[in-house]
């Protein structure tokens, strides 16, 4: 490839990685600040999509760019981009079950709260059988 | 036989793309093992995974999973992150956190999962639970903004909805 | 000259670092600060490895003896108790530590006097040069293994009769658990409501499932060409079904007729094709009356016979790798899924039926 666009690659790629850089500290900010389990797995979330997702993405960019890796740079490309969709589909069903499984055993305390209509309709349930 | 055959194409294409961008290149030999390798996956899994193979070619229907994606990315995740980012970086860090009943419209397996995750995909809120018999997702939410199951519908979930509804259901 | 002094006195005060260490484990009384000095010691141990070119030593002793292990300690004296009782006398404190101070110099003197022999170079060293030169070289046929993935050649070709028989080795552990195992079959029926994980979990999981068989076989395949290989396309192949097994349940299985016979079939003709592949070469010499080697890949002096390493447009095969690496995946994965569907059987249900077969015995 022509080196304007090794360098268009290489560049967006490396903004991408420092997103994914800035993304990563705020999420470890929000890991030590938020108060429970559940809001912490919005800082997660951060950390998943903005701090794995997006400088994965700009890795895959970044080896794409790479002139001088030879063949290998597909190599190292293929992988990023299949591990960063592998991410964005998996990081989601991973919080998921983890709040279903942490609200279900108790193991976290939804509290600080607004409201928790699914304790609600649980202890609703439970009432009826 | 014949439906297991078919139902596997569409499979076999996605693994088949799969394997030749993890791979990283496309000699003879790369595609051969590949072909191998889609037939394998697919064959064992197109019961599994999937049941109208249509629908997977269907190619309205990845012209709208591309907007998805494209509003996605590009909209739903960047107003999320910033949201959150503020929240987290703020001094007084302004969370009304809890838990709210989001009822969804959309019909098949796919286009719930895809719902769910774009929810929960977005920093700001997460699907802790599901209630497939009322159709109702239960989120966590960072910032409570109403009680009411449909208001938190439009806030959260109603644009992936109308996306998904159009890839996947129908 | 400067780098080897620094070298050598890096490597020093490791070992001395890690003497003090251990002594102030032993005199310390409480448990928790013991650990901290036994996983610095570990931790300079680690260092000293690296020093002395053993990378592949640093890369386990520091999960094991940095995080396993002081994790299992630490596990344990939460259960017992933090602080030792009893007092460690003066005589005995300082005789740990004039005991220490005579090991320091007695093995200080034994390296001095060359005891153990030379300290190697930290350059590239002979043999590693020799697999460098001769992995893939096609000026030197007769003495190279002709696939560019060093470390799938060693594993396969230059040790290839180490590698058979580890495999059969964890063959032999497999067909073992399934001994013992025998005669417990459980079986029931899935109900997509009530087993297994959420909607959003299962339908994810019929998505990746197929891609991951698919990145399995590629790494497995491609085992001569980058790094991956047969064993890490094998364990690849084995997280799908070990996911089906968490996300649907043990039951999902019997619904998709897919038992342990079936992945017991796999798996022996998984290790029946690495037998084949070991004698391939063997078997048609004899045919061909030319002399041969067992495993052996490419044609060797005085043995004219081996595996094509190059295909049609210039691509790699790999010779008798690709073949072995297929083969192990096969046997890899099957065997682990043999494993997961036995672990999965609930202890209650494996208990009733030994116990029960005991006391119709008697």
């Amino acid at each position: 490839m022509d080196p304007v666009t090794n360098w268009v690659l290489v560049i967006l790629g490396e903004i991408l990685v420092s997103i994914g850089v800035f993304f990563d500290v705020v999420a470890a900010i929000g890991m030590l600040r938020f108060p429970n389990f559940f809001v912490r797995l919005h800082a997660a979330t951060i950390g998943a999509i903005g701090g794995a997702f997006v400088p994965l993405m700009g890795v895959a960019l970044i080896a794409a760019g790479c002139d001088f890796l030879g063949k290998y740079r597909w190599f190292i490309a293929g992988a990023a981009a299949v591990t960063g969709v592998l991410v964005l589909m998996l990081a989601p069903v991973g919080s998921h079950l983890l709040a279903k499984a942490a609200h279900e055993s108790r193991a976290a305390v939804v509290e600080p709260k607004v409201v928790d209509f699914l304790e609600e309709d649980k202890a609703k349930e439970g009432g009826e059988q | 036989m014949a439906s297991r055959v078919l139902r596997a194409i569409p499979l076999a294409i996605l693994v088949f793309i799969v394997y030749i961008i993890y791979t990283g290149s496309a000699t003879i030999y790369d595609i051969v093992t590949g072909i191998i390798a889609a037939a394998l996956s697919s064959l064992l899994m197109a019961n599994i995974t999937i049941e109208k193979p249509g629908k997977a070619l269907n190619p309205v229907r990845w012209g709208w999973g591309i907007a998805y994606a494209i509003y996605y990315f590009f909209v739903a995740e960047v107003k999320a992150h910033l949201d959150v980012t503020k929240r987290i970086l703020s001094p007084s860090m302004p969370i009304r956190p809890g838990i709210v009943r989001v009822p969804y419209r959309v019909e098949s397996d796919y286009a719930i999962t895809a719902v769910a995750n774009s929810i929960t995909n977005t920093p700001g809120t997460v699907v802790v639970d599901i209630d497939p018999q009322k159709r109702l997702f239960y989120v966590h939410w960072i910032d409570v903004a109403s009680l009411e199951p449909e208001e938190c519908r439009k806030q959260i979930s109603e644009d992936f909805e109308r996306f998904a509804s159009r890839v996947f259901d129908g | 000259m400067i780098s080897l002094t620094l070298y050598y006195v890096l490597m020093a005060i490791c070992g001395l670092g890690s003497v003090v260490a251990v002594f102030l484990a032993i005199v310390e009384r409480d448990m928790l600060k013991a650990v901290l000095f036994s996983a610095i010691q570990s931790t300079l141990y680690a260092f000293l490895y690296y020093l002395l070119m053993a990378p592949d030593i640093v890369l386990t002793y520091i999960p094991v003896s940095v995080g396993l292990y002081p994790a299992v300690i630490l596990f344990l004296i939460k259960k017992t108790e933090r602080f030792e009782d009893v007092e460690m006398k003066k005589g005995v404190l300082w005789a740990t530590g004039l005991l220490s101070l005579v090991f320091v110099i007695a093995t200080a003197a034994v390296i001095a006097g060359k005891g153990i022999g030379p300290v190697p170079p930290p350059d590239v060293r002979f043999l590693a040069g020799w697999y460098l030169a001769t992995t893939f070289n096609p000026r030197v046929h007769l003495i190279s293994a002709m696939a560019p993935e060093g470390v799938t050649s060693i594993v396969w070709d230059y040790r290839g009769l180490d590698t058979v028989f580890e495999t059969a080795v964890l063959f032999l552990a497999i067909i073992a658990s399934v001994a013992l195992m025998r005669g417990v079959e459980h079986k029931g029926v899935y109900d997509e409501l009530k087993h297994g994980m959420t909607l959003i979990g299962k339908t994810i999981t019929k998505i990746v499932v197929p891609l991951i068989i698919g990145v399995g076989i590629s790494i497995a395949l491609h085992g001569h060409l980058t790094p991956g290989g047969g064993f890490q396309g094998g364990s690849a192949l084995a997280v799908a079904p070990l996911l089906v097994l968490v996300v649907f349940s043990k039951y999902f299985f019997d619904k998709v007729k897919f038992t342990k016979t079936k992945a017991l079939a796999i798996r022996s003709s998984g290790l029946l094709g690495v037998g084949l592949t070991a004698f391939a070469v063997l078997i048609a010499a004899i045919f061909l009356h030319k002399p041969a080697y067992i495993l052996q890949n490419q044609p060797r002096v005085g043995a004219p016979l081996g595996f094509p390493w190059k295909g049609i447009d210039g691509v790699l095969l790999g010779g008798s790798l690709l073949s072995f690496n297929a083969c192990e995946a096969m046997a890899v994965c099957a065997g682990f899924v043999i494993l997961f569907l036995l672990l999965s059987i609930p202890e209650r249900y494996v208990r009733s039926v030994v116990v029960g077969g005991e006391e119709h015995e008697h």
